[in-house]
């Protein structure tokens, strides 16, 4: 499978090999990114920064990449997401609002509107229609129609939105102090399930299976769970341990732990890849438990990262994640997204041992 | 024993293992009829350590030289003091019972009513022994060494409200503490106390910071002298690594003991008494319902958590900081234009005529 060739582009490369060196993008946010988005529809990525801009690529058939449009929140952004047909671009941020970019009229509007920081934007595709649904920092999750200025339905959380994930019709969402809601999105006022997560530290991202019968939950303790929400799956429930290093090259006990920074599944084989404050990136396969890949560590944290639609390009950001305070923002920090064109055997599922 | 006798004393020319290098030469010797020098080498040995004079037997007779290697070697990979596993931690501070002249004992006088404040006056002369001292658990140091102790018992007490309950044995908790510890690692206070986010570069020896911490209010009510704070009996061990300047740095786990006075608190001060009375500007974490406030359990082995924040998340001690933080009542009114989102607004110009054509 080669690796640009996803788009049908005039330029004439055509096929060629998935190069062994992973792309920069070229001209990054100036500030650490917060979140990835491909496009549903095409190879544009959306990047949202803590300069407090959106920034949309174009990423070409032969791994050019160019800046295609850019609009500001009035606080850092800290997620985006694209609508289901590629045409809006939704993102939320520190600036408590939550904002729609249309990509066909270059204008963006303001759409959502929380008492605190939004945290994740995420679209719902329902089959009544479009729904973006933001969690927030104020405990609540509210979903909006575009077009009207209040939210639909406000939902209270027990605590602070962190993470939510969609996969239609689950919803999973992680806030602080460890509560996990699921909800099933035909009754979506009310959580369908509400559990403890299962790793004993803080939760720092979930994400839902592209299959959407279960979910995977990382903490800051380097540590993955993969749960499944019936309860006639949850034997299949586990959890494993990652992105941790050595305390000393002589000693392996594994004793530094970093936290996990981003789940995201792939689109077509079901397999996820992990990021970490660590700067590593891997890819697994829950199903034959096995990990299928592990990145070159790369010169800063991993804070975000993002598959495109067909699952042939593979998004990751490096930049500072405040995992040491402000003390780790240095001067010169990384600050870049870099993209990686799959390789068959990288994310491919692997034959599960029995 | 069984270690020696396969691997190291086995005789090469019959299935013979013995115990000793000694044992193995008399007995190629007398059953091979070998002569004594043309002895082969000890298998599997070191280079130096190869021949059959030196006698050793399981952990005896190793020389001396190589009995210090091996606690070296030890100490660095447990990460601990040099000298910690000779002569381990004292439990109880060493205290010295002798006749005080009388200088002495005016400077211990001096040094004790500065610790009290001048407001207990009440002399207590010549009570360098422990055992008048325990009813506080610094006098007895602060006596046997007044200029230095002072500064880090302040620093340390501030952070101990009514705390009784809330001392963590110090073996007990690494790992359970939330505030963060790693080595080097800049953190501000944990949430709750007087918010530190101005501080500049990392304060040396991150768990005694005494000068980073004078220049905060104390929060009221908790002025000095914080003695009547100690719970009584308090247990001096605290102390020694207390007043050493730099704390071990290598420890993998929050190891100094001291860490309980000065991080137990944070979180047990935030589930107490809910919001801080802060009068600083910069604004702080607070927990919506401080009754939820979470602990990280410990850890078995040694770790070092990154995050160990169990409260808040990265990103929200990120948007505290000045440099995000935007004007609190941001609406959708637009705020005054700060060159961010001037540029924003510029850019969005800009880029539109190339948006439209871009689909």
């Amino acid at each position: 499978m080669s690796f640009f060739n996803t788009t049908s582009s005039s330029t004439a490369v055509g096929t060629a090999p998935a190069p062994d060196k992973d792309i920069e993008l070229s001209d990054p946010p100036t500030d650490s990114i917060s979140s990835l988005a491909f496009s549903p529809q095409a190879d544009y990525l959306a990047v949202g920064s803590w300069d407090n801009n959106v920034r949309i690529y174009e990423v070409g058939a032969n791994g050019q990449t160019q800046g295609k449009a850019m609009y500001a929140h009035q606080g850092p952004v800290l997620s985006v997401c694209w609508n289901k047909d590629g045409t809006k671009l939704l993102s939320g941020g520190a600036d408590n609002a939550g904002r729609m970019f249309d990509v066909t009229t270059g204008q963006s509007q303001q759409v959502a509107q929380h008492e605190g920081p939004i945290k994740v934007v995420k679209w719902i595709e329902s089959p009544q229609g479009g729904i973006l649904v933001t969690g927030s920092w104020d405990k609540t999750l509210k979903y909006w129609d575009l077009r009207a200025p209040n939210p639909i339905t406000s939902v209270q959380l027990p605590e602070r939105c962190y993470t939510l994930d969609v996969a239609y019709p689950l919803m999973v969402v992680g806030t602080a102090e460890r509560h996990i809601q699921i909800f099933n999105l035909t009754s979506p006022t009310a959580a369908f399930k509400t559990m403890v997560s299962p790793l004993k530290w803080q939760t720092r991202v979930v994400s839902c299976f592209p299959s959407a019968n279960g979910f995977a939950v990382g903490s800051v303790e380097g540590r993955v769970a993969i749960q499944y929400v019936e309860d006639k799956d949850s034997s299949n429930n586990f959890s494993f341990k990652c992105h941790r290093r050595d305390q000393s090259p002589t000693s392996k006990d594994q004793s530094l732990v970093y936290a996990v920074n981003d789940i995201t599944f792939h689109p077509v084989h079901g397999t996820f890849s992990t990021c970490g404050s660590d700067g590593t990136i891997n890819f697994w396969d829950k199903d034959a438990r096995t990990r299928l890949k592990t990145f070159d560590p790369a010169p800063g944290p991993v804070p975000a990262t993002c598959f495109n639609r067909t699952g042939t390009i593979f998004a990751y950001a490096i930049s500072y994640d405040w995992s040491k305070g402000h003390s780790g923002m240095t001067p010169g920090h990384p600050n870049k997204v870099m993209l990686h064109g799959c390789k068959d055997d990288e994310v491919k599922r692997k034959p599960a041992k029995r | 024993m069984q270690h020696q006798k396969a691997k190291h004393f086995k005789c090469n020319l019959c299935p013979r293992r013995l115990n000793t290098a000694g044992g193995l030469a008399v007995h190629i010797q007398q059953v091979h009829k070998l002569e004594p020098e043309n002895l082969p080498r000890i298998d599997n040995a070191l280079p130096g350590r190869d021949g059959y004079e030196v006698e050793i037997f399981g952990m005896e007779g190793i020389p001396a030289p190589d009995v210090a290697d091996y606690k070296r070697r030890k100490e660095i990979e447990l990460g601990l003091n040099p000298g910690s596993i000779s002569q381990p931690p004292a439990k109880r501070p060493k205290v010295e019972n002798r006749a005080i002249s009388e200088d002495e004992l005016k400077a211990q006088l001096e040094a004790h009513k500065a610790l009290m404040g001048a407001s207990d006056p009440s002399n207590l002369p010549a009570s360098s022994d422990a055992s008048t001292g325990g009813v506080y658990g610094a006098p007895p140091q602060a006596y046997s060494a007044p200029p230095t102790v002072v500064s880090p018992p302040t620093v340390g007490t501030p952070t101990i409200p009514p705390g009784a309950p809330h001392f963590f044995p110090p073996p007990g908790y690494p790992g359970a503490l939330p505030f963060p510890m790693p080595p080097g690692m800049q953190m501000p206070m944990p949430p709750g106390f007087p918010p530190l986010p101005p501080m500049q570069g990392p304060p040396p020896g991150l768990m005694m910071p005494p000068p980073g911490l004078h220049p905060f209010s104390l929060p009221p009510g908790m002025a000095p002298p914080p003695f009547p704070f100690f719970p009584p009996g308090m247990s001096p061990p605290g102390f020694p690594p207390m007043t050493t300047p730099t704390p071990p740095v290598h420890t993998p786990n929050f190891v100094p003991a001291s860490n309980p006075h000065a991080a137990a608190p944070p979180p047990s001060v935030q589930s107490q008494t809910g919001t801080p009375t802060s009068n600083i500007a910069p604004p702080e974490l607070r927990l919506p319902n401080p009754a939820l406030s979470q602990t990280n359990t410990p850890f078995k082995k040694a770790t070092e958590l990154k995050w160990s924040d169990a409260n808040f998340s990265p990103e929200e001690h990120r948007a505290i900081h000045p440099k995000y933080l935007a004007p609190k009542d941001i609406t959708n009114q637009s705020q005054g234009a700060n060159s961010a989102q001037s540029g924003g607004e510029e850019f969005r110009g800009k880029k539109r005529a190339r948006a439209e054509d871009f689909l």
